[in-house]
């Protein structure tokens, strides 16, 4: 029987009126495949935002993890202020975008809808972070990172951020390369920096294991000051090797940072032995000029580097 | 054949190779869902069979779509809330006033409120009242509480039709009905 003639009349109404339009346009049910279709293209787009947000956590973590903090103290007052401004926005944002995009994929999801916002935004976090970590420890952050930087012109990579911070001769500090090898008497040194500036590298202060450092001829961070006479001598206090890309442990980093700190702290120590040298021949009677502290002494006390760290 | 037999699920199923069987759906459905979108504002009685042939077309067009995971009811209802949002966006028109059921159905709502805002109503309290009430809320906590209260669906199926959080369900409830309470007028309400 049926069931449209059973009903009372504005149901009889309704139904003849949902069966005629179907009949007279023809309408039949969508195909399962193209619902199949629509909650398969949620799901590669979820992927595809998990993928892109493990990118930008893998290149984030590279980021984070292999900056120089070794003297971090010279670029920031605190840890915390060195690693937060050196995070690159246009990372955190694409993290975060993508992370957006994936959660509400996954609201879109058959009963994703059932779940907390928050619940929803942590699973797409804890899985984008899993596999950007498992794509850092692949080098991917550090590939991608480099990548962008030769195929685009306006992308820098952490290398340039890096370089950036340390090739500041107004403010102390240079990389690059000395442009000839040492001799033991040498005292000044040609030195290209990443300008492309050439130096002329006064090495009178540094000591032995600077020395072998600047004479391995590999790419350096020098501390130091510009002449105050001669803008084109640089005197150099203390070298460290540049090691952009090799990764640390803690503890290895903690080991440099001692070794940093006592090497730029040896001018300091110098200048108070011969201080505390000439005190003495004070109260002795004994006629011997007053020290000067030197570039090297002046440089480190006006240094962030809190004596604490020694 | 006995249309009436065979769970909602299983005429779905019928449905895709019998198109006949959707009338039995059709059956089910109208009266339920020709109140609920009354209750969500549309008054006018052409608009209500334009608002529901339209969903019964969408429903019968979307029948492959339909989870076995969700209740049919819970799929239906939300065809429903989507389909009567759609026409009030289409038409630029608010909702004319909610619809609210007969004096049992007042009551239990009134009985739903007392609980948790504190508010004793008086005997006095009637359809209308409550009517002007829930027209002055915010619509999403009204709703919720036309579901629960007059529609009498559990939160895991307010939850499937609104598309939220079961727990998101709860706290709209709380808040609608302080805020429901607060709207009643107050010369009905004894504090």
């Amino acid at each position: 029987m049926n069931s449209r003639l059973t009903n009372k009349d504005n149901i009889v109404s309704v139904q003849d009126r949902v069966f005629d339009t179907i009949e007279e346009q023809g309408i039949e049910p969508r195909s399962r495949y193209v619902f199949m279709c629509v909650a398969a293209l949620v799901w590669v787009l979820w992927v595809i935002s998990v993928v892109f947000g493990a990118m930008a956590a893998a290149v984030l973590m590279n980021i984070v993890l292999y900056r120089y903090y070794d003297l971090y103290e010279i670029f920031a007052s605190s840890l915390f202020v060195f690693v937060f401004k050196g995070l690159p926005l246009i990372w955190v944002v694409a993290f975060v975008a993508m992370i957006y995009v994936a959660m509400k994929q996954l609201r879109r999801t058959t009963t994703g809808y059932r779940y907390p916002t928050a619940l929803l935004a942590l699973s797409s976090v804890v899985v984008s972070l899993f596999a950007g970590l498992w794509l850092h420890t692949y080098g991917f952050g550090w590939w991608l990172d480099a990548k962008l930087d030769s195929y685009t012109g306006y992308y820098p990579s952490q290398t340039d951020h890096e370089t950036k911070l340390w090739q500041n001769p107004a403010s102390g500090r240079l990389v690059g390369r000395p442009a000839t090898e040492l001799t033991a008497t040498s005292t000044v040194v040609p030195f290209k920096d990443m300008d492309n500036a050439d130096w002329e590298l006064n090495i009178n202060n540094l000591s032995t294991t600077d020395r072998a450092l600047l004479d391995s001829g590999d790419q350096i961070r020098i501390l130091g000051a510009i002449d105050t006479e001669f803008d084109t001598v640089f005197h150099a206090c203390n070298v460290f090797a540049w090691t952009m890309g090799k990764p640390y442990s803690r503890s290895e980093i903690k080991e440099k940072r001692v070794e940093y700190i006592t090497k730029i702290y040896g001018h300091m120590d110098q200048y108070n032995a011969k201080m505390k040298a000439y005190e003495q021949a004070q109260g002795t009677n004994i006629d011997m000029p007053m020290p000067t502290m030197g570039v090297c002494a002046e440089m480190t006390a006006i240094e962030r580097i809190s004596k604490g760290m020694r | 054949m006995d249309d009436q037999q065979g769970t909602d699920e299983e005429i779905v199923v019928a449905t895709l190779t019998d198109k006949e069987r959707f009338g039995e759906l059709m059956r089910r459905y109208e009266a339920k869902l020709r109140r609920y979108i009354a209750r969500l504002g549309i008054r006018n009685e052409d608009d209500q069979l334009d608002v529901l042939q339209e969903i019964f077309i969408k429903v019968y067009r979307n029948l492959n779509g339909f989870d076995g995971r969700l209740k049919f009811s819970s799929w239906i209802y939300r065809i429903a809330h989507n389909e009567a949002i759609s026409w009030y966006r289409k038409k630029h028109v608010r909702p004319e006033g909610h619809l609210v059921g007969d004096s049992e159905d007042v009551l239990s709502f009134a009985a739903g409120i007392l609980d948790s805002a504190e508010v004793q109503f008086d005997q006095s309290i009637n359809a209308e009242v409550v009517r002007l009430a829930l027209q002055n809320i915010d619509p999403k906590y009204a709703q919720v509480l036309i579901l629960r209260f007059f529609e009498h669906k559990e939160y895991e199926e307010i939850s499937d039709i609104l598309q939220m959080p079961v727990g998101s369900v709860g706290t709209l409830l709380h808040r609608g009905k302080k805020q429901l309470a607060r709207a009643i007028n107050t010369d009905t309400v004894r504090i």
